[in-house]
Order: C-alpha cells, then structure tokens, then sequence
C-alpha cells in the first residue's frame, strides 16, 4: 500500500506494532556480519528446529547487531507482558536449554546475560516490555540500565539496531520511521536547512565540517539538477560499524536521504557502498523497495509533489575512495583519484552539477533533527560537537563493538567503562582515534573527550569514529610501519610527495627495525613528512604521514629500542 | 610434379603460387595444388592459363580470392564484393573473439582479403541470423587446414568456459553510459568470477569506451581481479583489528600455507569490516575467526 497521509501511516505503524509484540514470544536472532562471523546463522537454524520439534509457537526474527558483539551470537526473549531477556554466546548447543524454558513460559536465567523491562527510544517514547513494570522471576538477571557499559551510551543513532527486523519497513515504521519525513515534507526547504544548521550537526565521515553550511551551499549552487551522495566507503582498517550499522537499520539512513532531497532540490541520490558489503548492500536494496512499495521513493513521496530516486554504488575496495571527489569520480566511472578543491562539490559535484556528499552516520542524523528539533539536538554533546557518535572499538579492547555515545564522552569511560578495557588485564598504550589519518596518542591522553576539535588539537581526529585500543605489548615502530604500508598502497599515486614519501618513509622504518637506524633517521622522517602535508591535494597525502609523525611524538622510547 | 609437363610460363606462375602460400602450410597444400592441377591439364602441359582456372575453378574461398590476388589476378569476384561489401555480421557470445582469432592466423598481407571472405562464409553458415559460436567452430574445422586449425582450436580452448552472452544481459541491465562501468564490471565478476580479456574488450565495443581506459578502471579498483580465481577464496584481513590481536600469527601462518597450494587463491585486504571478530578470515564468503578459519582452511587445502 502507499502512504499519503497521516492516517495511513499509522494504519501501517499499528501493523508493525503488532509485529514488535505478536502476542506470543518473540525471538530476535542478531543477525549482522559480526554476528554471523560468530555462527549466528547456526543458531537460528537450531531455534527454527527446535520450535517445530517442541511445538513451540513462537516469532523468530533475524535482526541488525545491538551493540554486544563480545556475547555473540546473541538472541533475545521476549514473552508478551515479560521482560525481555538478552543471552549471550548462543551456540545450537544452549538453544535447547532456552527452548524447554521457554516452553514452559520461563526463562534460562543461568544464561541470560541482561534483561530489559523498558527503554527510552528517541522517536518511539517508552517502549514497556513487561506489564506494570513486573519483574517477577526475573530478579536473578541483572537490568539493562544497571549495567555500566549500557548506561553510559546512548543510543540515538542505533535507537533501533538489534531490536527490528532491518528487512521490514513496518517494523522501522512503528518506531516513529518516516513520522519525520512526513513532518518535513510540510515544511519549507529552507526551514529544514535552517534546522540543519542550527542542531550544530558535523559531518560525520572525518573532518567534522558543519553539515549545515555544506547544505546552505547545495541549496544556494544554481543548477536544475543537483544530487546527493551518502559516503559508505568505509575503507579504512579497524572500522566495522557503518556495515553494522546499514545492516540493522538501513530505513533509518534512506529518511534522512529523501528529507535531505526535498530540503536540497535534489532528484537523485547515490549510496556508496564499499565492495564486500554484501549483507549491508542487499539489506539497504531491501530497504529502497519497500520503501518504494509504500510510496516514500519514486514520484509523488507521500503524495507530495516531491519525488526521490536513489540508486547503490558498489565502490571498488580503494581507501581513497571515501574522499569526496574521489568517490565522485568512482561513480562516474573513472578511477578513483581526488581533486583540487575548489571548485567544491556543493557547487561543481557529481556530472558537474552540485553535489551535497555526507556520511552515512549524517544521514542518519537527519530524521531525529526534524522530528525532536534542533534545540533538543543541540543540548546534546559538547560546546562545539553535538549530538552523539557512533564509535568502532577494536583492538586489544575487552568489549570489541559498536557503540554509541554522547559527544564529549571521555575517551578514559568509552574505554574501560564501555570497552571493558584492556584485554587480558594489560595496561593501556596508545589509542588511535579516527583510522589510519588519526594519530597515536598515548595513555595519558585517556583524559581527552569525543570532540573534533579537542582531538585534533592533540594531533588526531574524530574521523568517522574508529577506536583501536593498543596494549602495554604493542609495538609502536611496528603499528607506525603497518599504517605506512597501508598508505604505500592506497596512495593513487597522482602527488609525488605523497606517492614517493611514503615508500621511501616505509623504508626508512625497516631500516630502523632490522637495527641499522640512526638518530638522524628520526628527523628525516619528519623531513619527508612535511612537503606530504603540504602538498598532497587531498586529505589522504596530508594525514598519510600523522602515524610516523604521532608515533616519534608521543613513543620515541619505542624507535631508541632498536636504534642503538 | 614429376608426372606433369610444364610450359615455362606455367611452372613459373606455380611458384608464384607456392610462394603466396603462407610457409607452414606449404607442404600441406602444395600436394593438393598439384593434384588440382593434374585434373586440370588431363595429360596436357600445364600451361599459366591452366594454373589461374584452376584456382579460380577448383580452389574453395577464401583461398581462392587471396591466391588469385598472388596470382595479380583480379579475385574472381572482384566487381561483386566491390558492389558488395562484407556482410553485416551479428555476432553472439564468444564468436566474434572467436573470429577474430581465426583471422589472427592469416598472414597480415591477406587479411583484409580473407576477412571480408570469412565473414561472407560465416553469414552463409548463419544463414543470415546471429553468428554463434558454433558456426565459427565448423567454419574453422571445414576450410582451415592444419596447423593453423589446431592452432586455433587450441586459442579457442583458452577463451575459457565462460559465456559471454551474459555481457550482452548485463549491460543491458546497466546501460552503456561511462558510470555504469563500475555496475558492468562488478556485475561481470559475479557471474565470472574474474574479468577475462574477451571480456573488457567486449564492453569496450559494446559501450564505446577504450578499453585501456577499462583497464586502467580494472586494475585501478582492487575489488577486481584479472586472472581466474582459484576453486576456494581466501581473504585474509591485514586490518588494524586483525593485526593486534593475532597474538599467534595465524595470519602468517595461513598465508604460508596457502601460497603453497594451486586450488586455492589468497587475496590479502586491509581491513573486512568486521574488527570485533580479528583475527578474521573470509572464506569462499564467509568470515571465520582465527582458529576457526585456521581449521577451515585445512579442510580445504591438501
């Protein structure tokens, strides 16, 4: 059926209400990429055996990741009226156990892991779970929001990964989906770009400009046509959670692209995918024609006079890619090598007509802009970065994942509170903060907050969020060589300082590994490194030089271990 | 030749012949030549005149048109194919690289003669439809003689097993506009599993953009790959994730493992997405975690 009024949509939420609690048990499977890395797939086999064998009428749901990829594969209970109960580590071998419990209309409490009676969803409200607030039998199971690492995120981007079924719309609908882009559809473009601007929103795939001003210059370009891109290129190492992300909440991302069409005039959109995404691609394919279906893409959105087409970009696997007018050029066609900026793409974009180009997690950002408004946005997150921030942490970390937190959250908390800290109870080393362009800071930096600027006062960056937690073992000449060999193979090769600088920096490191450094290596390095950081034309040859240059900053101890 | 008598004028337009003939096949076809001839002179000297109706009764086309040009001779048909220009052919599949191949054997002097000709035989074989595969294969196996025919038939062996009608699906699907190459080529990958030459050079006709700039776009973007894969794929992340908590060098391990075996093809990437698991491996699609994918790949490699 098509949406075009108010009533119909929530005709279709009430349908999807009624798929959210069925009135018999609901099993959500957490079925993203990571989860399945980890036999999720076995385990929803194993469930759908077992309910026909022990004619169990029950609804098994595959959904998006919820965040707790230290306990995958995950599955969540939830009987009409009870809490919803979370198990971890769910191999075929525990589902019996959780089934005869089940059938029984009770709970394997030696195996859950947490239980939810209730949650503040940002669009939807209070969501109860259980009736009147009871938590009889369930008291063994510790709750949702006394647990640390849970209370101290806050889940707005990822209100709804992990707890709707991604391939289905109305699931995302019940949910407050499209309330907001129904709201902007009323109001006047210019408004949502005023809105835009005043929420303080920063884009989210690096830099941190201010996604306002890249929209005033889209709606100001003349032009007859202009286009949209969401940047999924999520080239660099050590960052999962855009794929995560696309793969549990896809509809979320199409809003804010079709709000960000009416708002900017654009007809069509792009999504950049990078290669290997598969489940993300197929997920946000799902999610364009259903949309269709319901009459949110195509002519006519809503039965307003606006009309959307978005169309998948497969990319090429090329770091560089994620740069805007490379990835402007991947779509056209050619390959993938960046620009000189101006004229930006706002003005001079993809097919030469302006272009607005955000991240994923922007995108994203959009929806609960327009529907909660820009002053409820703006009172969250620090003086000059607001809003929250999806954060990949990786590396020597107890609780590897996806999380999300306020802006101007301690890195010190997202570590050891949300991360768990290091595993294998050693001491922190380093961190690294927004991929390989980030810089390596040291453990008395833990102090620092989530903030693109305090972050790149400290000589890194935000980036698109990616944390690599690094132990007391690491090596940090080695960390400051791998990254370097990173960018020997993902410079395009179009500037020479960058193109050649990192090949003869890389090898200058293995001289210093195989023992026949010298001092003076130390300030050639950083000799190299400077015409890089002038004279690349894109962000990738100005930041390619930030892990040698952080790294003699900040463990100098770590290259006088090797030279002598 | 011993049992035939030549005017000098005759024996001296047969070398001319033999010498139009390409070298290797020379020993294969001289036989044949003079045992035309000694049809045609029936006991008599065999004189110029009775050389040029020979070839111009007896030899089959396209050798006919390419000898009588030796010969300084207009071919027997010269005013009608002038009229006639070589047909329009409809290739399918495979056939045109097909014939292409096939003319790549000719000596280059006669090519252009020989392609016109081919291409004539070739429509009559389709009798005016699509020239598939097929009837390449039975135009080389009836008019080539050996060696050029198991020459060619072994090229043809080496197209590989794919089917190239399905580029003719794909960029149907996608158009033949400069940004659906990426779409082409990703698409052309899935089902073949590599980007074969036959096939860039395929879109490159089909979509009218140079295949060096297809190239350049093919090895540009590492997602693509120009040589067959092996039976199982391996992609080892060398990501950030990966790379520390491989505490145990599993990574290494499997890349001295694999290198070795010829049935499997070990792609090493930067980072899969997927840091919470690392170490991680995909296999043939799926991703394994570190011991897991270390038993993995030894079910699958000897």
């Amino acid at each position: 059926m098509k949406i075009t009024t108010p009533e119909e949509l929530t005709q279709v939420k009430e349908t999807g209400q009624k798929l959210l609690f069925p009135g018999k048990p609901r099993i959500n499977v957490a079925m993203a990429t990571c989860c399945l890395a980890k036999g999720a797939d076995l385990t929803l086999n194993a469930i759908e055996y077992a309910l026909k064998e022990k004619n169990i009428a029950a609804d098994v749901v595959p959904v998006g990741c919820n965040g707790l990829c230290h306990s995958e594969p995950v599955v969540e209970v939830h009987l009409p009226g009870k809490p919803k109960v979370i198990y971890g580590n769910v191999t075929d071998q525990e589902v019996p156990k959780i089934l005869d419990a089940l059938k029984k209309g009770a709970i394997a409490s030696e195996l859950a892991i947490l239980r939810v009676d209730a949650e503040n969803h940002v669009l939807a409200g209070k969501i109860s779970y259980s009736d009147n607030g009871s938590v009889k039998d369930y008291s063994a199971i510790q709750p949702a929001d006394k647990i640390g690492y849970l209370a101290k995120q806050h889940k707005v981007i990822l209100r709804n990964a992990g707890s709707i079924n991604p391939e289905d719309i109305t699931e995302y609908i019940a949910r407050g989906g499209y309330e907001a882009l129904a709201k902007a559809l009323k109001m006047k473009p210019a408004t949502i770009v005023d809105e835009v601007t005043k929420s303080g929103l920063r884009g989210r795939g690096g830099g941190g400009f201010p996604a306002g001003l890249k929209w005033q210059g889209c709606a100001k370009a003349k032009g007859d046509e202009k286009y949209l891109i969401c940047n999924v290129s999520e080239g660099e190492p050590g960052i999962g959670m855009h794929r995560s992300f696309l793969e549990s909440d896809p509809h979320s991302v199409l809003e804010g692209l079709i709000i960000g069409g009416y708002a900017l005039g654009a007809r069509t959109a792009y999504v950049y995918i990078r290669d290997n995404y598969r489940l993300a691609l197929k997920r946000f394919s799902k999610a364009i024609e259903d949309a269709a279906e319901m009459g949110l893409l195509g002519d006519n959105i809503m039965g307003s006079k606006f009309g959307l087409s978005v169309k998948i970009k497969e990319g090429g696997g090329r770091f560089v890619c994620g740069e805007e007018t490379a990835l402007i050029a991947c779509i056209e066609g050619r390959i993938g090598e960046p620009c000189q900026r101006p004229p930006f793409p706002v003005d001079k974009g993809l097919f030469g007509k302006p272009t607005c180009i955000n991240n994923v997690e922007t995108w994203a950002n959009i929806p609960v802009i327009i529907l909660k408004g820009s002053t409820w946005y703006n009172s969250i997150g620090s003086a000059k970065s607001k809003g929250t921030k999806v954060l990949s942490l990786a590396g020597n970390i107890a609780r590897a994942g996806m999380v999300e937190v306020d802006m101007g959250t301690p890195l010190k908390d997202v570590i050891f509170e949300i991360g768990g800290g290091i595993a294998g109870g050693k001491k922190l080393k380093g961190i690294q903060t927004g991929g390989p362009s980030g810089g390596l800071l040291p453990q008395s930096m833990d102090k620092l907050t989530v903030d693109y600027d305090e972050l790149k006062n400290a000589g890194s960056m935000l980036g698109s969020g990616g944390m690599v937690i690094m132990d007391d073992e690491t090596d940090m000449v080695k960390i400051a060589r791998y990254f370097t060999d990173f960018f020997v193979q993902e410079s395009c090769g179009k500037c020479t300082p960058c193109r050649e600088g990192m090949c003869r920096m890389y090898d200058i490191l293995g001289e210093i590994m195989a023992g026949r450094g010298k001092k003076q290596d130390l300030d050639m390095l950083e000799e190299i490194a400077a015409p890089l950081t002038q004279a690349s034309a894109c962000a990738l040859g100005k930041t390619a030089p930030v892990p040698i240059l952080s790294t003699i900053k900040h463990f100098r101890k770590d290259y006088m271990k090797y030279i002598k | 030749m011993a049992d035939l008598q030549w005017t000098p004028d005759g024996e001296q337009l047969f070398a001319k012949l033999v010498e139009a003939v390409p070298e290797a096949m020379r020993d294969t076809i001289k036989p044949k030549l003079l045992e035309m001839l000694a049809a045609k002179a029936a006991g008599k000297k065999v004189t110029a005149d009775i050389v040029t109706r020979m070839v111009k009764d007896d030899v089959p086309e396209p050798q006919k048109s390419a000898l009588m040009q030796a010969l300084g001779a207009a071919p027997a048909d010269q005013q009608q194919a002038a009229e006639q220009p070589a047909p329009a052919v409809e290739w399918t599949g495979k056939s045109e690289a097909m014939f292409e191949i096939m003319l790549g054997e000719v000596p280059e002097a006669m090519r252009g003669v020989f392609r016109g000709k081919l291409l004539g035989v070739l429509s009559e074989k389709s009798q005016g439809g699509p020239v598939t595969e097929e009837h390449v294969t039975a135009v080389v196996n009836e008019i080539v003689p050996d060696p050029f025919k198991s020459n060619i038939l072994q090229k043809y062996k080496g197209l590989g097993d794919f089917d190239l009608n399905i580029i003719d699906d794909i960029i149907a699907r996608h158009g033949t506009s400069r940004d659906s190459l990426m779409y082409i080529l990703h698409d052309i990958q899935n089902e073949i599993g590599y980007l074969p030459k036959e096939a860039l050079i395929a879109v490159s006709d089909k979509c009218s953009i140079h295949v060096s700039a297809i190239y350049n776009v093919a090895t540009f973007y590492k997602t693509f790959r120009l040589e067959r894969p092996g039976k199982h794929h391996i992609k080892l992340c060398r990501g950030t994730a990966c790379n520390l908590n491989d505490k145990n060098d599993i990574a290494d391990e499997i890349e001295e493992k694999v290198v070795s075996s010829s049935e499997t093809t070990l792609e090493k990437t930067l980072c899969l997405g997927c840091c919470d698991c690392a170490p991680v491996v995909e296999i043939d699609g799926k991703l394994y975690k570190g011991e897991e994918a270390k038993s993995k790949i030894n079910e699958i490699t000897p």
